[in-house]
């Protein structure tokens, strides 16, 4: 799914399609306070992929023992 | 637990400890109503591999209108002396039940006091190890109070709504498996099969009653009293999926609403932070495109510099690139996977289609929880006239299947 940070709702979200649609629109009508806004959200959703990647292989080496049994 | 941007990145690592799983109690709760064959299985696997284990089968009042429904409930008490059939006074849903086996465990049998509770649903398959593993990262861990299985699909080949199921499992799996020690760990100790602490689901007074998701709500409760939750990477379960649209739908709709009930009741950020994030991002998403598209239609045009709508692009894709990246190294833990599953997963579309599918579950949720947050105040207050409108409102939401008054399980 186009997610990384779980959640009851979440799961089927694609917030990247999204912002895909807005960044091409933005090219043909702009609205330079829109287009900010889009860029902070694409940035803080980019930053929580991130950061759960990260989680995830820390904690995959910090339990990957256990599936060698 | 207060707010540590830290512990965005590096999660808490967990204190083990020692302790003798050979004398430590455990004990299962089964709910069932109508069960099958699969119970039957699933309490003759549990005595089987667990020597100790106490299993308590409730029924939720099954109707007995049939003999075979008889020949099950036999077969289940001639399982072992370890196994007791319980049965509740009126159909109380799966927390209903729950509690009933938890009052009559702790009441009615004092000499009895079990460490560990399993609670499971009734169509779960588990392998010899499953119960093994799952109490021993419980209770290696001092500051757990409930730890839940991995979740697979046992019904995966039937057709590709529940292969696509089964491939979002294996996702539901990997984010459980990040949020360990991230904010108390993983938002929901599924009903599916989770072992709790004794005292921990005591200590915050068993389940919610008519609840939407029991599950997240006392996952919630649990890490608002500041007890600890995980997965255990090596304890394997295998559940039924629905096979059917309008029974996928009913299902995520619940979950979808539910989860949002249990946001909105929650007295601290942090025990459902990954819901707050995620509907945050998701919601100004959706208000900043539709601004967009009102823009569109209506404004003068305007002018933005093309760089920023680029920089969108970009970051849009680089995310989408990463994540098709992970999803296609995520497979090699996906056990029962087959060829078909590697179409699906490569070409991108059924998964891409399912997902806006479920978006769509999370915008009808949104519509609800305003209807039913704005409908609390209008039916108390106002005529016969408002309120019909508002009973004809929620039918329309209930045909949807839109609504707060079902439990877990639907029959």
């Amino acid at each position: 799914m186009f997610n990384f940070n779980g959640g009851t709702g979440i799961s089927g979200i694609s917030t990247a399609t999204l912002s895909l649609y807005a960044g091409y629109t933005l090219l043909s009508v702009g609205n330079v306070w829109i287009s900010i806004g889009f860029l902070a959200l694409t940035v803080a959703y980019m930053c929580l992929v991130a950061c759960t990647l990260c989680r995830y292989i820390i904690n995959f080496r910090r339990n990957k023992y256990l599936l060698d049994y | 637990m207060t707010i540590n941007l830290k512990n965005f990145i590096l999660p808490t690592r967990a204190v083990k400890t020692f302790f003798n799983v050979e004398k430590t109690n455990v004990c299962a709760i089964i709910p069932t109503y109508k069960p099958g064959m699969f119970t039957v299985t699933l309490v003759e696997d549990l005595i089987r591999w667990n020597p100790r284990i106490a299993v308590y089968v409730v029924d939720d009042s099954t109707p007995r209108d049939n003999q075979e429904t008889f020949r099950i409930f036999e077969k289940i008490t001639l399982a072992s002396n370890r196994v007791t059939l319980l049965r509740t006074p009126s159909n109380a849903l799966k927390a209903g039940a729950l509690n009933y086996a938890l009052k009559y465990i702790f009441e009615g049998r004092k000499a009895y006091m079990p460490d560990v509770i399993l609670t499971l649903d009734d169509d779960v398959v588990i392998s010899p190890t499953t119960v093994q593993n799952l109490v021993a990262e419980l209770m290696s861990g001092t500051n757990l109070g409930a730890v839940c299985s991995q979740c697979a699909v046992l019904n995966k080949n039937k057709n590709i709504l529940t292969r696509l199921q089964g491939l979002e499992y294996l996702g539901f799996n990997a984010t459980r498996l990040a949020d360990e020690g991230f904010y108390g760990g993983p938002l929901v100790m599924h009903g599916m099969l989770t072992a709790f602490r004794a005292h921990a689901l005591f200590g915050v007074g068993g389940f919610a009653e008519k609840h939407l998701i029991e599950d997240y709500e006392i996952t919630a409760r649990l890490k608002t009293q500041g007890w600890g939750v995980k997965a255990a990477i090596n304890s394997y379960a295998w559940t039924i999926v629905p096979e059917r649209f309008s029974e996928l739908w009913r299902q995520r709709t619940r979950w979808s609403y539910g989860g949002l009930t249990v946001i909105a009741k929650a007295k601290r950020a942090a025990p459902v932070l990954q819901d707050l994030l995620g509907h945050g991002v998701f919601f100004s998403t959706i208000l900043m495109v539709d601004l967009l598209i009102l823009l569109t239609l209506f404004g003068n045009g305007g002018f933005t510099h093309p760089q920023l709508a680029y920089w969108i692009i970009g970051l849009s894709f680089l995310q989408v690139a990463v994540w098709y990246v992970f999803q296609l190294w995520l497979m090699r833990f996906y056990r029962e996977k087959d060829i078909y599953d590697w179409v699906i997963r490569a070409s991108l579309i059924p998964e891409f289609v399912y997902s806006n599918m479920l978006t769509l579950v999370v915008v009808g949720s949104y519509l609800f929880f305003i209807f039913t947050t704005l409908t609390h105040t209008v039916t108390q207050r106002s005529g016969s006239a408002l309120q019909g409108l508002v009973t004809r409102c929620r039918r329309m939401f209930l045909l949807i299947g839109y609504t707060d008054g079902w439990g877990t399980r639907v029959n």
